[in-house]
């Protein structure tokens, strides 16, 4: 019999995330893909980062996970986006070799020890007799493997279905199989399915565009990626370029609408609002003339090029014709139609803060299987996933990330509290603590919980603790030492107050005396800089995040029958008992659940003595 | 209603007619607040808990009143927390100046909160939790429903307005952070810190209704400043000979000014007789001089009085204390002057008045009410009529000041975005509104989003 610690089910940036967090931590661990070769698939654009996902990447990376290293490993192009915008809200983003990547993270899969990769489509999960617990899972061989801790990451191929025009079949991803079985398998365990879409636009041979024709968008001159402490030699070898739709593109989707499968009815699943199709673009904003395209390289040793902008489900023919319609595609090639896909999700309110579903003991659910969408999102989940199945083998306290700690604790959060009705992509402003939620400052959130599970190794952490010596000792001396007269400064004064002044950069204190130390590094100065120049925002940041953690940090223990406390609304009472909030905090985000409601709570919690300061 | 553990402070004795009145202070800094107000002998910081301190309470250098503070340090309290009051002299036109320095530093507690702190720190009982949690119900429900009520005329609309005006700039603004590389249209800069700049005046404009409010509720506090013998108390006693003279609920006590209140034309109208702004060496003088500071700060207009002769000195003090529009300028004894010489004093602004031949005293009076813009009307149909609504709408100018200054300063858009968003909850506050964050969705519906 094949028994293991943790079993992941499927290698995309779910599976991959989770699986290596559990081997690394100990747990002997066995992934399934379905087809090795598409173990890391970019199956959307060959991009990764941007703003909220970018920042999420680099707490993944800072916690112990893999997607940031592979996304500079294979990176052909980097742009630091916002950068005309507030520190806050500066987002690396990456153009990834879609080949290199997978082959990057294949091999990270195979030389992590304790981890067994096996190529099979898992058709259902195995269950205790009671029905309360996972026990393994069974492939279509009908082979059988087992482990107490099951994580399913399966993405989009839970009885996902293709569609082009009116023709549609069944696959997770163009060409791949799907997972048929299993979902059948989950619903008979008692979970929650529905049905999203999403799609894809056609991909073209680059040799064919006329690049008189559109706008060349070039890298940035100093790269920045997304790993921390790793000393990544990033490249920029390629361009990305930008053209626009006009009136005869959208004349001819409109005329061909009825051939669309979206606009046929041959797609009854709901997509995202932020990704719409280039049908949906055309009817729903009719008034304006054209849209953005983007064309993206997809790797250094491939002439395909993803054509960001015009994601259809219309048939090839028309496909032709409305790319044809495009400035410097005139002549394209397209290499593969673009389609839409239609899969089945688990509604994420059966699931906890940890990733385990609520109905059954050591069955987690991570990454698009949730309803979310996204590279970025999927990796969090997962990551999330492994910790907190490897504790709880363990039998150790769970990790949770909260909302004013990471990008990761707010996609998390509002996925188990507030549910989604789209795919559900990360923006910055569904974080409250923008301020805070950094990408300059994520090793400082997560590298201590990275570090502390033995996901982040020591060199790492030791040059994690170097910068923050060198920082600290900076920071001191900017406070106490005063600098040196200067023509425009009426009298000397601290270096702080200097480096407070919006129009002097750290380099400028040298022009005051400063003579900067060689191992403070760019890096550092920036922090520095950024904690002087904003720290009236920053306070009143943090003095919100004090107020949230009081909430937050007033647990609610399990299990509580919401519908015996009569003094809160009985729709508060469904939805808690739904939810099963983890805290007061989690609690009160609950819609439909009011201030009275929470007063009703903590007075029954009180009353009988359940309330706990976490 | 929220559970926080920050600083709170209230006035705890009722309004009206007392000896002394309480304020209360509860939670972490309320020591440290308190002692930034307070002059004693003794710091008052390292004051020992059940103690009770003698005081001035200062505003800057101004004395505002001679106190007695009660120090309680957690947990042994009412609330759990440190817990400091103060007894002041029975006014609450003073109560309510030591509570606004207090608000600066601490926030106005929400109604039975600090019951309900002293509940969750385990000072009350079982029994007693109870009756809190019905009390929290009530409150939270009936303040809800008495802000709809309240605001269901025009301003509660007034509101909505500019909160969604506030929701459509930080549209703009989040569409610019998140939504970069879409084909939106770019964010005009300038043009939103004037359409802040703009808004900023309206919420002013609300604010100043809602002290108009208080007016109504609280009466005009007119005072009357000039150099002696000018006729200020010949005047302050004709208002009273020719109206309806009322109990004050303001006691007027060992205070140096006199306070009169009459019924106007349905208003309440005080009026404080004051010592002046002049210079002065006599020590007893100087303490009344300083008072009359006060009282002139606070007034809603101040009747700057003269008999003739130029009074120019007092008259710039005058005017670095209160704002233009508050002053009324008056030239007492008309029936001394020729018609000539009145008009020369007209065409520079002053009221002409004679108490002698009491002539010109209805053409005061219209100017003191004048610029009451609220109607009765108006006042039942809702009007920021609280320290809470009217605290809530000055913290959202605070915010959107600060928003305005970020853009001017160019610090980025998520610092625009956080104190808009300030702006946004302070009033939502007012309208007892509780929304979820709908700006995602004002972006996906208003414009074209993904690649």
């Amino acid at each position: 019999m094949d028994k293991y610690d943790v079993i992941v089910v499927g290698a995309g940036h779910a599976g991959i995330e989770a699986a290596l967090a559990s081997a690394r931590m100990g747990a002997k661990t066995l992934i399934f893909v379905i087809k090795i070769e598409t173990i890391g698939r970019m199956s959307c654009n060959p991009s990764m980062g941007g703003p909220a996902k970018g920042h999420l990447a680099r707490e993944i990376d800072a916690l112990g996970g893999e997607i940031g290293r592979a996304a500079d490993l294979t990176g052909i192009q980097f742009r630091m986006l916002n950068k005309k915008k507030g520190p806050a809200v500066w987002a690396p983003r990456s153009q990834n070799d879609r080949t290199l990547y997978s082959i990057q993270m294949h091999e990270t899969l195979e030389s992590q020890t304790g981890l067994e990769i096996k190529e099979s489509i898992i058709d259902e999960i195995l269950l205790s007799k009671d029905r309360k617990k996972v026990t393994g899972v069974k492939s279509n061989l009908g082979e059988k493997y087992f482990a107490p801790k099951v994580i399913l990451a399966n993405g989009t191929f839970l009885r996902g279905k293709v569609h082009v025009g009116k023709v549609n079949y069944s696959s997770g991803r163009a060409g791949e199989p799907a997972a048929e079985k299993l979902s059948d398998s989950l619903i008979k365990a008692g979970l929650h399915l529905e049905r999203f879409k999403t799609g894809t636009p056609p991909r073209i041979d680059l040799r064919t565009v006329n690049y008189s024709k559109v706008d060349e968008q070039p890298g940035d001159e100093n790269p920045q990626g997304f790993s921390f402490y790793r000393d990544i030699k990033l490249n920029n070898t390629v361009s990305c370029y930008l053209t626009f739709t006009n009136r005869k593109t959208h004349e001819i989707i409109k005329s061909n609408l009825n051939k669309s499968s979206l606009y046929g009815g041959y797609i009854s699943g709901v997509g995202p609002r932020y990704c719409p199709s280039i049908e949906d673009k055309v009817v729903k904003f009719s008034k304006k003339e054209r849209h953005q395209v983007f064309i993206e390289p997809e790797g250094k040793n491939t002439f395909e090029g993803y054509v960001n902008g015009v994601s259809n489900s219309l048939p090839p023919d028309v496909q032709k014709k409305m790319i044809a319609t495009i400035p410097g595609l005139e002549k394209a090639a397209i290499i593969r139609y673009g389609y839409a896909i239609e899969y089945d999700y688990i509604v994420p309110d059966e699931i906890k803060a940890t990733m385990e579903t609520k109905k059954i003991k050591g069955l987690y659910l991570t990454g698009q299987i949730n309803g979310t969408s996204g590279y970025e999102e999927a990796a969090a989940q997962g990551i999330s996933a492994g910790i907190n199945a490897v504790l709880s083998l363990d039998k150790k306290d769970p990790v949770y990330f909260d909302r004013s700690e990471s990008y990761l604790g707010v996609l998390i959060d509002d996925l188990v509290t507030k549910g989604t009705n789209e795919p559900y992509r990360l923006f910055t402003s569904r974080a409250e603590y923008r301020l805070h939620l950094r990408q300059d400052n994520a090793d400082e959130r997560m590298m201590p919980t990275g570090y502390k599970l033995g996901l982040v190794e020591d060199t790492r952490w030791q040059k994690f603790k170097k910068m923050k010596e060198v920082h600290n000792r900076e920071m001191e001396f900017l406070k106490r030492t005063t600098c040196k007269i200067s023509k425009d400064l009426k009298e000397p004064t601290k270096y702080i107050n200097l480096l407070k002044r919006p129009e002097i950069s750290f380099d400028d204190l040298t022009k005051y005396g400063y003579k900067i130390p060689d191992d403070v590094t760019e890096d550092i100065k920036n922090r520095l800089s950024l904690e002087v120049k904003y720290e009236g925002y920053l306070k009143r940041q943090l003095a919100e995040i004090e107020n949230f953690e009081k909430l937050e940090h007033t647990n609610i223990p399990e299990n509580i029958d919401y519908m015996k406390i009569e003094s809160i609304a009985y729709e508060a009472r469904e939805k808690l008992n739904k939810i099963q909030p983890t805290s007061l905090g989690q609690a009160s985000r609950i819609s439909g659940v009011n201030h009275t409601d929470i007063s009703s709570l903590m007075i029954y919690l009180k009353k009988n003595k359940l309330l706990k300061k976490g | 209603m929220e559970y926080r553990n920050d600083t709170i402070c209230a006035i705890s004795t009722p309004p009206g007619i007392s000896g002394v009145a309480l304020i209360r202070v509860s939670g972490n800094k309320s020591i440290e607040i308190v002692s930034e107000i307070l002059k004693s002998k003794k710091p008052f910081k390292t004051a020992k808990s059940h103690t009770i301190q003698f005081g001035l309470i200062i505003d800057g250098k101004q004395v505002i009143d001679e106190v007695y503070v009660s120090i309680f340090k957690t947990p042994r309290s009412y609330t759990g927390e440190d817990v400091v009051e103060i007894t002041c002299h029975g006014n609450t036109f003073i109560a309510n100046q030591i509570l606004e320095l207090l608000l600066q530093k601490a926030r106005l507690a929400e109604p039975g909160e600090f019951t309900q702190r002293a509940f969750f720190n385990n000072k009350i009982d079982l029994t007693q939790a109870e009756a809190v949690g019905d009390l929290i119900n009530a409150k939270t429900k009936k303040s809800h429903q008495a802000a709809i009520e309240q605001l269901e005329g025009s301003l509660h609309h007034k509101i909505e307005e500019l909160l969604n005006q506030l929701t459509e700039y930080r549209t703009l603004i989040e569409l610019e952070i998140d939504f970069l590389e879409q084909d939106v249209p770019d964010i005009d800069i300038k043009q939103l810190g004037k359409d802040l700049q703009n808004l900023l005046r309206e919420l002013k404009y609300l604010s100043s209704t809602g002290d108009e409010g208080l007016i109504l509720k609280e009466g005009l506090k007119v005072s009357l400043v000039g150099a002696p013998n000018v006729g200020k108390s010949s005047i302050f006693n004709a208002f009273l000979k020719t109206e309806r003279a009322i109990v004050t609920p303001i006691p007027g006590t060992t205070r140096d000014y006199l306070e009169e209140a009459i019924a106007l034309r349905g208003y309440l109208v005080r009026f404080f007789d004051t010592a002046g702004l002049r210079e002065t060496s006599d020590h007893l003088e100087m303490l009344g001089i300083q008072r009359s500071y006060e009282i002139i700060k606070n007034s809603h207009k101040v009747l700057f009085i003269i008999d003739g002769k130029e009074n120019n000195q007092e008259f710039e003090k005058l005017k670095q204390l209160v704002e233009p529009d508050k002053i009324i300028k008056v030239l007492n004894k008309a029936d001394l002057f020729s018609i000539d010489k009145l008009k020369v004093f007209e065409n520079k602004g002053f009221v002409t008045c004679s108490t002698v031949e009491k002539t010109g005293l209805k053409k005061l009076k219209d100017f003191l009410i004048k610029n009451i813009r609220i109607s009765d009307e108006e006042l039942h149909s809702g009007i920021l009529n609280n320290t809470r609504q009217i605290a809530a709408v000055k913290r959202s100018i605070s915010s959107l000041d600060k928003a305005i200054k970020s853009i001017k300063n160019d610090l980025g858009f998520e610092f625009t975005a956080f104190d808009l968003k300030e702006a946004s909850s302070a009033l939502e506050e007012v309208i007892g509104k509780i929304t979820t964050d709908d700006i995602l969705n004002q972006i996906f519906e208003n414009f074209c989003i993904g690649k």
